[in-house]
């Protein structure tokens, strides 16, 4: 059994919005073990950027994290960050777990160099000795391949979206973070900007090695770089499996939507499954299973009680009727 | 902020230099320089056409008023030339070289009411007082209402920021001059803080200008009521244009992310949001500017204190042409080269701009 | 539609916005108040401007309201008196200046080249050089015996701002419709302006019409404080006027003569000013203090 580096059970998360009270995470539970990739992958506001956020306990101010826990565990140390104060929360950050915002486009500070954001943000933690500070930012900007000497005394406006979005990368890995979170790392660039990235994040993995969460809508992004592959739908984790099974067996209705609607290119003339209706209004949720208004396996079960992740050999789904999701899958092919 | 479209570049000479006229040309400070300059032209020279082309031409009118006290016309069209420092039997054109060549050495005519006086030596007298308190009232002003903006967007909708914005609202409903009255009559005669015989004018009678603490702390107290009139009338706007930016700046992602970097509540205030959220605002500076200068002919009347601003009514009023011609001249000037130095402050506190070239 | 019932329901569109909003409404009603009040009032109260010289300065009373003056005429008199006026002016010289910003920006935009040039030039000095001291030197030359006069030179120098903004939003339609625009001038252009610009726009020209009228207003009283222009009817301007040079702030009755006038004015000031509150968060989130 590999080792946990992160373990969140019953992570909620409420914000107020004019409407009325808004659950945006509701019971999230997984385990992250370490050295792997997971993804986590649902529609637009499902819940996964905040789910990230939530992990660093980076919230805005009308949201408040409401019950459950997520724990960190280095070594034989395990650490709460619920349970850390506001101080431990902000050393925590970035040292050992970066979560790196989608849009790098505008995640610089204009008025700033480059240099003095890795300066910034090692003196944030304690590093002070400038000179090492550089040496090392020169070796993550190669490491990114980019030119150190062009870079660091450039200003953001100054470098391409592309060149940002690896600074951003080089930035989270100053500190040399255990976990690394992505938020959509290629959904703002070009498709071959995209391959460079991807191709860059293998490769750092490996160098680097920290474990990393990235959070995408882009299915082929989690063929391409996952481990595991979990789905979120309406603030919760709806399946979390191996990414081939993710892929060849989903288990719920909604994974099996989802991979189903993307043509592959080596498929056949299938026609394409696309989930009908559209994400559930978090205000008014509607009752049981979340996802019974778009499913087709859906009966009176469904309707009445919110289905439990159901482990089955490490396998988890959040439905009642999974395994005939999985023969239908299967015959799918 | 102007946002004339750039003006065209002039010709480039052949060979290397073209690289370094063109850059010289679009760069945005001598851009800026080059409007200025512009700027103050136009306004001398339509302040110099006015004088000549207007209905109730004041050189007619002297040269009438001569005439009808028996002078002969030469001789009066002599002293007019004398006062206007124009040569009125030249054609029009050249009277306004002239007039410009005078202009450009410092010669401004001679005063009417104080005859005989050269006008450039009124408007050194008085020029450096409006001066001073025009730049601590905008420094002051400025520094206080960021600050004071700043808190009212950290702590949005508390009772801080509900009395302060209340504040900022009825001040922009009242005219400065009248805010100038509330205090004197408030201030100074009903609550007796200060002694308003004695704060009026800008110096204390008797004293004598010169380098020491004594001169300055008197030029300071005269000088108090005017500054703290302008600020209370300006510092509203300041609070709530800085509020707004804050907030809106809070909001930018490179906020968050400096956040999720686990940088100081501190650092970010200052460098992330403050520096950022502060640059829209010097576009405002120039209307500012314009606002408190302008408004310097009606404060400096109301406190009696001896400023250009007041010059220009009292040059108005007793007819006093030439002095009138050449207060305006220079409050345009002061005013756009004010503009220019805001405009520079702008363009090296933003990298964007700065960089611009590249 | 015609354009008129097009202008007429936009603008009807935008009071509706400004009424929803509480402080806005209040406004509308207290600025319509004070304008009725301005102009009906005197109907009611007779004009007495009779010097009693035996009720010098006097503070409020039953017979006289808001005090008396130098001369021992009703104060409260010469306020209802005196409205009429300042709002003629500050209304007039807002129409013309909103007549001109839009004439000149749309002619900028639709001409182009030199004449862009030239109107954009003069709109970029008629912004720089301060505005109360150009008045001064205007009013200078300029025998000023007529409200109307002093309103169209108010007029003259406010167009700056607002005609940047037309000339943009000009400029956004010519792209859009080009071959339109390209018909220059004549009865085409002026029918894309009154159709399309106009309505849309209308709220924010709403807002700069209040703030036009603010401007003026500051600008005639601080003109006739100075003494520039002749005094020849007694409004509120010309009170503080006198008041002021009549050494009325020295003492506690007669500081009401002062008072009244610049507190009539100071509510006008924030009534308008508030009406545009509410239209301001819409369409411009920073809360800009007009001149």
């Amino acid at each position: 059994m590999a080792d946990t580096v992160l373990s969140v059970r019953d992570l909620t998360l409420e914000y107020h919005s004019r409407r009325g009270p808004v659950k945006a995470l509701r019971g999230v539970s997984f385990d992250l073990y370490k050295g792997e990739t997971l993804a986590l992958i649902g529609e637009s506001g499902c819940g996964k950027s905040t789910l990230g956020f939530a992990l660093i306990r980076l919230t805005p101010n009308s949201a408040k994290i409401t019950g459950g826990s997520i724990c960190f565990v280095d070594g034989s140390d395990q650490r709460d960050i619920m349970a850390m104060s506001d101080r431990e929360v902000r050393r925590f950050r970035w040292t050992e777990m970066a979560m790196m915002l989608q849009a790098a486009l505008n995640a610089f500070n204009p008025v700033l160099r480059i240099s003095d954001h890795f300066l910034d943000t090692a003196r944030a933690h304690g590093m002070t000795d400038k000179a090492e500070v550089m040496a090392r930012a020169r070796r993550l900007l190669t490491a990114v391949q980019l030119d150190a000497n062009r870079v660091l005394p450039s200003y953001p406006h100054e470098l391409s979206g592309g060149m940002r979005q690896r600074v951003l990368l080089a930035l989270g890995l100053l500190l040399e973070p255990k976990i690394i979170i992505l938020d959509e790392p290629t959904t703002a660039l070009d498709i071959l900007t995209q391959r460079t990235i991807i191709e860059l994040l293998r490769r750092l993995k490996q160098e680097f090695n920290f474990t990393m969460i990235f959070i995408s809508h882009d299915l082929s992004l989690a063929a391409e770089l996952a481990d595991r592959v979990a789905t979120m739908y309406a603030g919760q984790i709806v399946e979390l499996s191996d990414v081939y099974s993710a892929f060849e067996k989903p288990r719920h209705p909604y994974t099996l939507g989802l991979t189903r609607a993307v043509p592959t290119l080596h498929g056949g003339t299938e026609a394409l499954v696309s989930i009908p209706g559209s994400p559930p209004d978090f205000i008014n949720m509607p009752s049981g299973c979340k996802f019974h208004p778009r499913c087709p396996y859906a009966d009176d079960d469904c309707r009445q009680e919110e289905p439990k992740l159901i482990d089955d050999k490490g396998h988890l789904t959040a439905c009642l009727h999974w395994r005939q999701v999985t023969a239908q899958s299967k015959a799918r092919g | 902020m102007a946002t004339l479209q750039a003006p065209t570049v002039p010709k480039a000479p052949p060979g290397m230099a073209a690289g370094l006229w063109r850059k010289f040309w679009r760069n945005y400070y001598v851009q800026r320089l080059i409007k200025g300059i512009v700027t103050v032209f136009v306004v001398t020279t339509l302040t110099f056409f006015l004088v000549r082309l207007m209905p109730s031409n004041p050189l007619e009118v002297y040269i009438q008023a001569q005439l009808s006290q028996g002078i002969p016309l030469a001789d009066a069209q002599a002293m007019a030339a004398a006062i206007y420092r124009v040569d009125l039997s030249k054609p029009i054109y050249v009277q306004y070289v002239e007039y410009l060549a005078g202009l450009v050495q410092g010669d401004f005519g001679r005063s009417i009411a104080s005859v005989g006086t050269p006008v450039s030596s009124i408007v050194l007298r008085f020029l450096p007082w409006t001066l001073f308190v025009v730049s601590v009232s905008l420094i002051v002003s400025f520094t206080v209402g960021v600050l004071l903006g700043t808190l009212m967007a950290y702590r949005r909708e508390s009772w801080f920021d509900h009395i302060l914005s209340a504040f900022a609202s009825i001040m922009s409903a009242i005219p400065n001059y009248v805010v100038g009255m509330l205090i004197i009559v408030y201030f100074g005669l009903r609550l007796k803080l200060f002694n308003y015989s004695e704060i009026r004018g800008s110096l204390t009678p008797g004293m004598v200008p010169g380098f020491n603490l004594k001169f300055f702390a008197d030029a300071l107290y005269h000088a108090s009521l005017p500054i703290i009139t302008y600020v209370l009338t300006t510092i509203g706007s300041w609070m709530l244009t800085m509020k707004s930016s804050t907030l809106s700046t809070l909001g930018e992602d490179y906020v968050t992310v400096a956040r999720a970097r686990g940088l100081t509540d501190s650092r970010i205030q200052m460098a992330y949001v403050g520096r950022n959220a502060v640059l829209p605002l010097f576009t405002q500076l120039a209307i500012s500017i314009g606002m408190v200068v302008g408004g310097s002919t009606l404060i400096e009347t109301i406190f009696t204190y001896q400023g250009i601003g007041h010059q220009l009514s009292s040059a108005l009023i007793t007819r006093d042409y030439p002095v009138m011609q050449a207060v305006f001249i220079i409050i345009c000037a002061s005013v756009v080269a004010a503009n220019f130095l805001a405009d520079a402050l702008y363009g090296w506190l933003d990298p964007r701009i700065r960089t611009g070239g590249r | 539609m015609n354009t008129l019932a097009l202008l007429g329901s936009s603008l009807r569109q935008s009071l509706r916005i400004m009424t929803r909003n509480k402080v806005g409404f209040a406004g509308l009603c207290l600025t319509l108040f004070i304008i009725l009040g301005a102009y009906v009032a005197p109907s009611f109260v007779p004009a007495d401007l009779e010097a009693h010289v035996e009720e010098i300065y006097e503070g409020p009373s039953a017979k006289h309201l808001l005090g008396t003056d130098y001369q021992g005429r009703d104060t409260f008199t010469q306020i209802v008196h005196g409205g009429r006026d300042v709002i003629y002016v500050a209304a007039l010289a807002a129409l013309l200046t909103l007549a001109i910003a839009v004439t000149l920006g749309s002619l900028a935009a639709v001409l182009g080249g030199w004449a862009d040039n030239l109107i954009n030039a003069a709109g970029e000095l008629v912004l720089t050089i301060p505005h109360f001291p150009l008045l001064l030197v205007l009013a200078g030359f300029i025998r000023l015996t007529s409200p109307s006069a002093l309103a169209l030179i108010i007029a003259s120098i406010g167009w700056g701002s607002l005609m940047r903004t037309i000339r943009a939003q000009v400029l956004s339609l010519k792209e859009r419709d080009y071959v339109q625009a390209a018909r220059a001038l004549g009865l085409p252009t002026s029918h894309l302006l009154f159709r399309e610009i106009m309505p849309n726009m209308m709220s924010f020209i709403l807002v700069q019409f209040v703030m036009s009228m603010t401007g003026a207003i500051y600008n005639q009283t601080g003109l006739i404080f100075l003494g520039i222009i002749p005094m020849v009817t007694n409004n509120w301007g010309v009170m503080i006027n006198l008041a002021w040079g009549q050494g009325a702030i020295f003492s506690k009755t007669s500081t009401w003569y002062l008072m009244s006038p610049i507190a009539i004015i100071v509510l006008l000031q924030f009534s308008l000013i508030s009406m545009t509150r509410s239209l301001d968060e819409l369409f411009n989130p920073r809360l800009r203090v007009g001149e």
